[in-house]
């Protein structure tokens, strides 16, 4: 018989957030669509048609949270770093200590230089349920503009993670190139070539760490494979037309990058 | 109701989460997030200082440039309508914006039509360009809602003035062509006119071939001056408006205050405005495509001189048949005195 308290959760709520959390994965068929597109263009560095797909997919869906997140990231990746920060704020308005958008919001103070809240947040994101590859990514990421140890040790639990993918090893050698760690970047580079060595996008990372740091040769093999994989990749084109010629100031600046990269 | 953040079952009506304080209801909430202006310098620089791709259009790609400056889709048909202004809105879904826009400015068009020949007429058609302007730059507000204030005001000038040059500058050129309103200012001598009346001419495109004699038109005074020395009389350059006294063939003279063609006066129907006629001695006979025009109203300045040098008055008052722009059709202010000129 139902009692009154039957609707109440004592010992399951564990599961049923669980089942919440699936439903919030699977939101309506036109948002999956568009955060799909928004997450391959994305993969592929377009990221000002992955921000209006996110925006997309949030106008059919509000509460999908990777949507949130992916605009964020996506405002990041453009350089807006400022509005990337005040929209993060914003999300963390209605999803209040959501663990991924606190990460995205770290990386965004991070590149405004506002370190102390960058730690804050990411502090904050790790302790928030759940754990995920894209938190200890910005968790490295802020330790890298912190000039703090352990940025290595970050990225690789980042890639240990269950759900970690060779996307998200572009993601750190990306971060890495940002913050002039050009080796390690091409490291990472590589490991998402192990994974995933037939997406484009992998062989074009790995090819401006090459010409970053020097490896004509390499970088227009790199550049080429990539175009193997998608033909009409414009900037892999671009890349591949603007790789300047051998001389001497080319070979001085590729030795600094070697040595200031470790 | 179950939060989207954390699954915390709230009892139904509640606005944020019991639990994690997150927003329950998302209807309401705005989900294009904030961008940087296109023309903000320390993006590009911060952009071009760490590799991030520029993202700037190939030059050469018009289609590419446009997308870039406008990354929103324009409503181009409803901008096309928009040639008057609410037309673009009402038939794109936004009737009470369109409407209201479309009546203003209707009201702004009468007004201006109403005060024609007054200096209100230039500030209705100013007021009609503004309302125009806005109607545009909304259309607009897709690609403008991220900028600053001072690119959205700058682009809203833009807007201004290329309305006004090539919308309405041309429509009043076109206009003008047919009817040139004329409003009276600095009349010396007021009489049959006076300042601040305003006469309706006919333009150019609606004039007759040739005039007779005491023909009211609208003419075009040329700068002409005589004289030696610091003895001179100098003409302003202008427009006047009198009565044609003689035209090809006819013999003209003016002695001292004295007015004759073909050795007679002319009668009062035909004469000059105002029976006052500069001081001077003139003796011409005119030739095909000439008019004669005796400025009643003239405002000429003297310099050590009574009467004006022959010279210049013969330039004053011979009148090519070009410079002639059209009868005058009548007084339309005030409206009073509206009607022909007597």
């Amino acid at each position: 018989m139902p009692g009154r308290f039957a609707n109440l959760e004592f010992d399951n709520v564990q599961r049923r957030q669980e089942r919440r959390a699936e439903e919030l994965r699977t939101p309506a068929q036109p948002a999956v669509d568009h955060l799909q597109a928004a997450e391959e263009e994305s993969r592929w560095g377009r990221f000002e048609p992955a921000l209006r797909l996110y925006t997309r997919a949030l106008q059919e869906n509000r509460a999908a949270i990777p949507a949130w997140v992916g605009q964020v990231q996506m405002l990041v990746q453009l350089g807006e770093y400022h509005e990337a920060r005040v929209w993060s704020d914003k999300a963390l308005e209605l999803f209040r200590n959501n663990g991924e958008l606190l990460a995205a919001k770290a990386q965004a103070c991070a590149r405004l230089k506002d370190l102390d809240a960058a730690l804050a947040c990411s502090d904050a994101a790790l302790q928030a349920q759940g754990s995920s590859a894209w938190r200890w990514t910005a968790r490295g990421e802020v330790l890298l503009a912190r000039r703090q140890k352990f940025a290595d040790q970050c990225f690789q639990k980042a890639g240990a993670e269950p759900g970690a993918t060779w996307f998200d090893r572009v993601v750190i050698a990306r971060i890495c190139q940002y913050y002039g760690r050009i080796s390690n970047a091409m490291q990472y580079a590589k490991e998402a070539l192990q994974l995933e060595p037939t997406h484009g996008y992998a062989w074009f990372t790995l090819g401006d760490c090459q010409r970053a740091l020097g490896f004509m040769a390499a970088a227009e093999a790199s550049y080429g494979h990539c175009l193997e994989f998608r033909g009409d990749y414009r900037e892999a084109r671009a890349a591949l037309d603007a790789l300047p010629a051998p001389s001497w100031r080319a070979w001085l600046g590729a030795r600094l990058h070697r040595w200031r990269g470790r | 109701m179950q939060c989207w953040n954390c699954g915390f079952e709230n009892i139904p009506g509640l606005a944020a989460c019991a639990r994690c304080a997150s927003a329950l209801s998302l209807a309401a909430v705005a989900v294009e997030p904030p961008r940087a202006s296109r023309w903000r310098v320390l993006t590009h620089l911060h952009r071009l200082a760490y590799g991030i791709p520029l993202h700037l259009p190939n030059p050469r790609n018009l289609a590419a440039v446009l997308q870039w400056l406008c990354p929103e889709e324009l409503p181009t048909r409803a901008l096309a309508w928009s040639i008057i202004p609410g037309l673009g809105h009402i038939r794109y879904g936004q009737r009470p914006f369109g409407k209201t826009v479309l009546i203003v400015w209707l009201i702004l068009l009468v007004l201006a039509l109403v005060c024609v020949a007054t200096p209100w007429m230039e500030v209705c058609i100013w007021l009609m360009v503004a309302v125009h302007a806005l109607v545009i730059v909304s259309l607009f507000s897709g690609n403008l809602c991220w900028e600053r204030l001072l690119i959205r005001a700058l682009f809203g000038l833009v807007v201004f003035f290329a309305l006004d040059l090539g919308l309405y500058w041309p429509a009043r050129w076109f206009c003008g062509r047919f009817l040139v309103p004329i409003p009276l200012m600095n009349v010396p001598a007021p009489g049959v006119l006076a300042n601040g009346d305003g006469l309706l001419a006919s333009g150019p495109w609606l004039r007759p071939a040739t005039f007779q004699r005491g023909a009211l038109v609208f003419y075009a005074i040329r700068e002409s001056s005589g004289g030696e020395h610091n003895h001179a009389a100098v003409i302003r350059a202008g427009h006047g408006v009198d009565r044609i006294v003689g035209v090809a063939g006819d013999h003209v003279q003016l002695h001292g205050r004295g007015l004759l063609v073909n050795g007679t006066p002319p009668a009062l129907a035909l004469g000059p405005l105002v029976p006052q006629v500069p001081p001077g001695d003139l003796d011409v006979t005119l030739r095909e495509g000439e008019y004669a025009i005796v400025p009643s109203q003239l405002e000429a300045q003297m310099y050590g001189l009574t009467a004006i040098p022959s010279d210049a008055l013969l330039s004053l008052v011979v009148v090519p048949d070009d410079d002639v722009i059209g009868p005058v059709l009548c007084r339309i202010r005030p409206l009073s005195r509206f009607g022909r000129i007597q």
